[in-house]
């Protein structure tokens, strides 16, 4: 009769713990998941911010006197890379590399002008772009006026984050 | 027979002092868990915070950011993350805590910075290591600055957030100025602390800024130590009582 009751009493205590453990463990979890969504929202947010602003202000870098934006008009209209403006010479590739490669880093960028010119941190190419052998990839699609004729041409910007 | 029960009882009171710890323990956690859950909803509060006030200053035409604002309606037409050079020097190491973009949780200085010719335009305190600093937050952010000759060049917009009880003293004072209504606070600084409004200066230890209070702010003085200030607003007026 003793021994029976010791025992329950054995296990009772032991169920206490066993619930008060378990109270424990479920409110770690809960803290660490409340960290790991706040770190997304709070990421997410910068990120939100950032992709609606960041990979567009490339555009306004001048070269010497003209955008960006400008030189990539002039190559699409008259499909030279080299070319003058207002007496001044620009190469469109070399002046895009170094630019963008002080702007986003080296080899963190591809640039896509219409569907004519792949340009990156040391080469370029006719064509597209080829991506797929990068993991990490966002992409952006941007417009630019044309010096030629009212009307607006477009590009993309893959930016690498791996 | 007595050594048996002495034994029994032995093993009981043994049992019942582990008991005792473990259960000590298990709530120590659970109350430590619910502490930290508390102190990082605070922390991930002031990142939320530091992220959209990096927005707002951003994209701010009287902080810097192209743009103007209309006289008439008042209205803004900002272009965000792109500054002008001229705007940004008129607020340019000047150790101000700038009117144009106005903080009630923390204390902060922005650097922009020019990356073709490494210039660079400090506005808000000039030392964005003060030794009153408790915990200090810092943001990048890629943008283009503009100068008046239709250059643009890259740069990097670089944000440093203060908090800590200082930080939350000063923005208690503008709270109390804009909401017009008396505040308490529960100061606990290593620092003295002094306002010298002929001067509009806050010296904090050896370090000090000019503040931007939207209301008048009277002379006052904290010697350093745990104490409760009343903040008590009066014809658009602030005095600082202990």
């Amino acid at each position: 009769m003793k021994k029976k009751s010791q025992l329950s009493e054995l296990i009772s205590i032991s169920l206490i713990i066993i619930v008060l453990v378990i109270v424990l463990v479920f409110s770690r979890i809960r803290s660490a998941r409340y960290s790991v969504t706040e770190t997304e929202a709070i990421s997410n947010d910068y990120k939100n911010i950032y992709s609606k602003t960041a990979p567009y202000l490339f555009l306004q870098i001048t070269v010497k006197k003209e955008t960006l934006s400008k030189l990539f008009g002039y190559y699409t209209c008259y499909n030279e890379t080299d070319f003058k403006i207002s007496g001044i010479s620009y190469n469109v590739i070399s002046e895009t590399q170094r630019e963008l490669n002080d702007f986003f880093g080296k080899n963190k960028w591809s640039l896509q002008i219409q569907r004519t010119l792949c340009i990156d941190s040391e080469t370029s190419k006719k064509g597209f772009c080829e991506t797929f052998n990068r993991k990490n990839i966002n992409t952006y699609e941007f417009v630019y006026p044309l010096p030629c004729k009212t009307d607006y041409a477009a590009g993309i910007i893959y930016l690498y984050f791996d | 027979m007595y050594k048996k029960k002495g034994v029994v009882l032995t093993t009981k009171i043994l049992f019942a002092i582990f008991m005792v710890l473990i259960v000590f323990f298990i709530f120590f956690n659970l109350f430590s868990t619910r502490y930290e859950k508390n102190k990082l909803k605070k922390d991930f509060g002031y990142y939320t915070k530091l992220n959209s006030f990096m927005n707002v200053f951003m994209s701010t035409p009287e902080c810097g950011a192209l743009g103007r604002v209309s006289e008439e309606s008042g209205s803004q037409s900002p272009i965000k993350a792109i500054f002008e050079a001229e705007k940004l020097s008129k607020f340019d190491r000047k150790n101000r805590d700038p009117w144009c973009a106005q903080n009630l949780y923390f204390i902060y200085t922005a650097e922009i910075i020019d990356i073709k010719n490494t210039k660079s335009w400090i506005i808000g305190p000039v030392n964005n290591n003060p030794e009153w600093l408790e915990r200090r937050l810092t943001t990048t952010f890629p943008c283009i600055i503009k100068y008046k000759k239709g250059i643009s060049n890259p740069g990097l917009f670089k944000l440093y957030v203060y908090i800590g009880k200082i930080s939350d003293f000063y923005t208690n004072i503008k709270k109390s100025c804009i909401a017009n209504k008396d505040l308490t606070f529960r100061l606990d600084s290593d620092f003295d602390i002094k306002y010298l409004n002929s001067q509009n200066k806050l010296i904090i230890g050896t370090d000090y800024f000019h503040p931007y209070f939207p209301c008048k702010v009277n002379d006052f003085s904290v010697k350093k130590g745990k104490k409760l200030i009343y903040i008590q607003y009066e014809n658009n007026q602030v005095n600082i009582r202990q």
